[in-house]
């Protein structure tokens, strides 16, 4: 019994051999400019790391000791732009270098972890690496961090992924994407925020497995000699089969009910249980609660006015589900003088004037009145006088 | 504590499916005794909703409290007047079938089937409490099932119009053309409360996934014991979107729950052992189809043509092996004439009167006929490579092409054609015409699939059943002649 522990243990070594193997690229000192080849930009060390500006790239040999299935970039100060991550496979003509646009945000700082693993045309044993800057760059560059995991890590995090659940959403009621297989932990907490997410769906592994089984089971009643119509020598087997079958459903049925109850669970977390002022509803975060505060004003007239960002008007229809038989006006109609209430949600732009009016920049959007509640910076409610 | 609308609410619209249910089976019962309540939850809430329809578009009632409530009233009176009558005529109640026997499994199976029914309700109790006490989230909800039914409660109208339409906007809101039973389920609900409140009149839509539960579990018990009905309810609602649905305010395990109540009759009569049962179920059979178009759109455009499909080759088979006369199918065929022309005729009148569409608030006809790329790929991925429906589509077909003479030539083929009949005939609507975004969006197609899992669902139950326990019984078989 203690040979085979002993013999698991020496199996399962490689596993954890190569833990999680990483090399940063600092770009705080002058020195670190020196392997690499800039064409047409301006790089200028600095205290905070590169500051680039121009356009143009930048690129060296990775002259890595372990193969890399995640960068992070990071910028101690950005800008919305579209750079390009560059590489070039080992083996290929050396002009051929592969470009993955990368969208950054402008925060400052901006780390951007980049999932090389979902891109097949990823080589994990890169040998040129870079980074493609456009027209009016000027951006600083912090580090970049190169990211590679063993296969027994692998193996976990997949585990992990299968356990990941993705948050209800609008779709939901469609479709439920299920358990899907990725092999590292940025994949893994981006695995829902990309549609469709990228990785394999588990019931590849499932049926793989079932397939698998059968084959298994069916070969074992074969070598032991089971007449294919022999009835009761080939039961245990069939039943064997079922067995597995409906195991792999109940774990599967696990799976999927425990990521339901995950939903009501948020839902309980940051809806029912909160105060009025503090619930968030899923992807439409307060809206529910702001009017559902609302409603001694939205429902005091039939009609009012409702003020949401483009692109979710939809909202609109929530709103009315709400307040009907009130109703808010549609964007195309005029405000007459019977209107006295303004929702305004998540509209940066709106804002009171001197005057007590509505505006929208320099246009007066309503008579003078005043606010009655503000829900956050940018949503509040409005009655004219 | 406003919930307890709910049950009141559904009280009498239960009675009222009783007894019609009870009225229609006659002298020769084919229902169990819990069968019968749950359908007649089932349909006597559409059925009460479509004598209230009809009392509404006659300008008898208008959709408030005092409307619905006379039309309960004055169908409960004479329903219950005829099956007093009955009564009076035909003293002794026939006995329902009994259920099929259920020795007590070993102990360690009986843990385990505990266990799958505990999760199963933790599973549908805290999404339900979620249900009822979230607001409406998903967009059919709120544009939908709940905003027709809000505005039915207040203008105690049967409005075509809706308010999310513009002011200068006269025409008839597409969303009217669904059938309106389930909003107006939800206003009899707000209007018993005197208030609209979404919980109440959401919580309606867990009833229907568990009557879904309930008739699966029922069925199951007509021919296997209590083990293969936990089996059979443990499976559907392990199914992640068919939960999904029912514990939200969407429609479709509502019309779920209707065709599997029209299969379930067919089934009984396929099953009968006496032409009396047979027409029986025949009977009952036409009451669920001729309730069908009431339910959505699918309803009448799908499903109803399927079930007359499904039951005309029933009749052709019991006329070919002398199970029913010619007769006999004259009598079931009118029947379903009768009761489809009684429900169906006056809602597709209304309809065409309004200028309704067809179709799920897009016209069915005008498509132009091209092959539309990626649907098949979009189909695959949904129906097996997505977490919708853990492993049942693999495991049934295995089971269709393994158990094929139970699934296609033993009262089970009621179920495996309605499934085939419905799968076949929409995949070349997806596959040639614009419908096809329905595929692609994983919106339509996978709604159809909802409709259809419960019967499947029954299907891979009964299908598994009989291979353990043929192999069981023919392993004792064996055993005898060996010893012999």
């Amino acid at each position: 019994m203690r040979l085979r522990i002993l013999l698991l243990g020496l199996f399962l070594l490689p596993f954890a051999a190569h833990a999680e193997q990483s090399t940063v690229w600092n770009f705080q000192n002058a020195d670190a400019l020196k392997p690499w080849n800039v064409q047409g930009l301006s790089v200028d060390p600095t205290a905070e790391g590169f500051h680039i500006t121009g356009q143009g790239g930048m690129i060296r040999d990775t002259l890595l000791s372990h193969p890399v299935d995640v960068v992070d970039v990071t910028f101690a100060r950005s800008q919305a732009a579209s750079i390009a991550l560059l590489w070039h496979v080992p083996g290929a003509p050396q002009q051929e270098v592969i470009q993955l646009p990368v969208q950054l945000n402008g925060a400052q700082p901006e780390t951007i972890p980049i999932d090389l693993s979902r891109y097949p045309q990823w080589d994990r044993n890169t040998d040129v690496f870079g980074l493609g800057f456009p027209l009016n760059t000027d951006l600083v560059l912090q580090s970049m961090t190169l990211r590679g995991w063993s296969l027994g890590e692998k193996i976990a995090e997949a585990w992990r992924s299968i356990w990941t659940f993705d948050e209800e959403k609008a779709y939901s009621i469609n479709f439920l994407w299920g358990p899907i297989l990725v092999t590292n932990p940025v994949a893994r907490a981006q695995l829902y925020q990309t549609l469709p997410p990228f990785g394999w769906s588990v019931n590849r592994v499932f049926y793989a497995v079932i397939a698998l089984a059968g084959i298994a089971i069916a070969g074992a009643a074969i070598c032991r000699g089971v007449p294919l119509r022999d009835r009761s020598g080939r039961r245990p087997y069939i039943l064997t089969f079922l067995g597995i079958v409906a195991a792999l459903w109940l774990l599967y049925d696990v799976r999927m009910g425990s990521e339901l109850l995950s939903y009501a669970a948020k839902d309980y977390r940051t809806e029912i249980s909160q105060p009025p002022g503090q619930r968030i509803f899923r992807n439409y975060e307060n809206f529910y609660d702001i009017v559902d505060r609302s409603l001694p004003f939205l429902t005091r007239d039939r009609r009012y006015v409702m003020e949401v960002p483009k692109g979710i008007e939809h909202l609109m229809t929530v709103a009315l589900s709400m307040t009907y038989p009130s109703t808010p006006l549609f964007p195309e109609e005029n405000v007459g003088p019977e209107i006295h209430t303004w929702l305004i949600f998540r509209r940066g732009d709106i804002h009171v004037n001197d005057h007590g009016q509505l505006a929208q920049g320099s246009t007066v959007l309503s008579p003078p009145g005043r606010t009655v509640m503000q829900f956050d910076p940018t949503s509040f409610l409005f009655l004219t006088n | 504590m406003i919930l307890l609308w709910l049950p009141i609410g559904l009280a009498i619209p239960t009675l009222i499916g009783w007894l019609i249910l009870t009225l229609l089976e006659g002298k020769t019962p084919v229902l169990l005794g819990i069968e019968r309540w749950v359908m007649g939850l089932l349909l006597g809430l559409t059925l009460t909703m479509y004598l209230t329809f009809l009392g509404h578009i006659a300008s008898l009632a208008a959709l408030s409290l005092g409307g619905f409530f006379s039309v309960q009233l004055v169908a409960l009176a004479i329903l219950g007047g005829l099956y007093l009558l009955r009564r009076w005529h035909l003293p002794g109640i026939p006995a329902s079938p009994v259920a099929s026997p259920s020795p007590r499994p070993r102990t360690w199976i009986l843990i385990a089937l505990i266990a799958l029914l505990v999760w199963t309700a933790v599973k549908i109790a805290v999404p339900g409490f979620i249900l009822m006490t979230t607001p409406p989230y998903f967009d059919d909800t709120i544009t939908n099932w709940n905003l027709r039914g809000d505005v039915f409660f207040v203008t105690k109208n049967l409005e075509l119009r809706l308010p999310t339409q513009h002011p200068n906007d006269l025409s008839i809101n597409s969303l009217s053309s669904y059938p309106p039973t389930v909003p107006m389920v939800k206003a009899w609900l707000a209007h018993l409360a005197g208030r609209w409140d979404s919980g109440l009149v959401d919580s309606v839509h867990l009833v229907w996934l568990l009557i879904s539960l309930a008739l699966v579990w029922t069925t199951i018990r007509h021919t296997a014991s209590r083990t293969w009905s936990v089996i059979a309810l443990w499976l559907l609602a392990s199914l992640p979107l068919y939960l999904m649905q029912g514990t939200n305010a969407y429609a479709d395990v509502f019309l779920s729950a209707h065709l599997l109540a029209a299969a379930i009759l067919l089934y009984h009569a396929a099953r009968a052992e006496t032409p009396q049962r047979r027409l029986a179920a025949l009977r009952l059979a036409a009451f669920a189809t001729a309730l069908l178009p009431f339910t959505k759109n699918e309803g009448l455009l799908i499903y109803l043509p399927t079930i007359l499909a499904v039951t005309g080759g029933l009749l052709l088979v019991s006329v070919t092996r002398k199970t029913l006369t010619w007769r006999q199918v004259g009598i079931g065929v009118a029947w379903f004439v009768l009761l489809i022309l009684a429900i169906g005729a006056p809602w597709i009148v209304f309809k065409l009167a309004h200028g309704m569409p067809f179709g799920n608030a897009k016209s069915v006809s005008g498509f132009t006929v091209a092959w539309q790329s990626n649907v098949l790929f979009s189909i695959a991925i949904n129906t097996f490579f997505e977490g919708n429906w853990l492993l049942l589509f693999p495991v049934f077909i295995a089971l269709l092409l393994t158990r094929s003479r139970e699934a296609f030539r033993t009262p089970l083929a009621m179920f495996t054609f309605i499934f085939l009949i419905v799968s076949v005939g929409q995949l070349p609507l997806f596959l040639f015409t614009g419908l096809s975004t329905e595929a692609l969006m994983q919106t339509g197609y996978a709604r159809g699939l909802i409709h259809l899992v419960p019967i499947v669902v029954i299907l891979v139950t009964l299908l598994v059943r009989s291979l353990v326990e043929n192999e069981d019984e023919r392993c004792k078989m064996q055993d005898t002649r060996t010893k012999e």
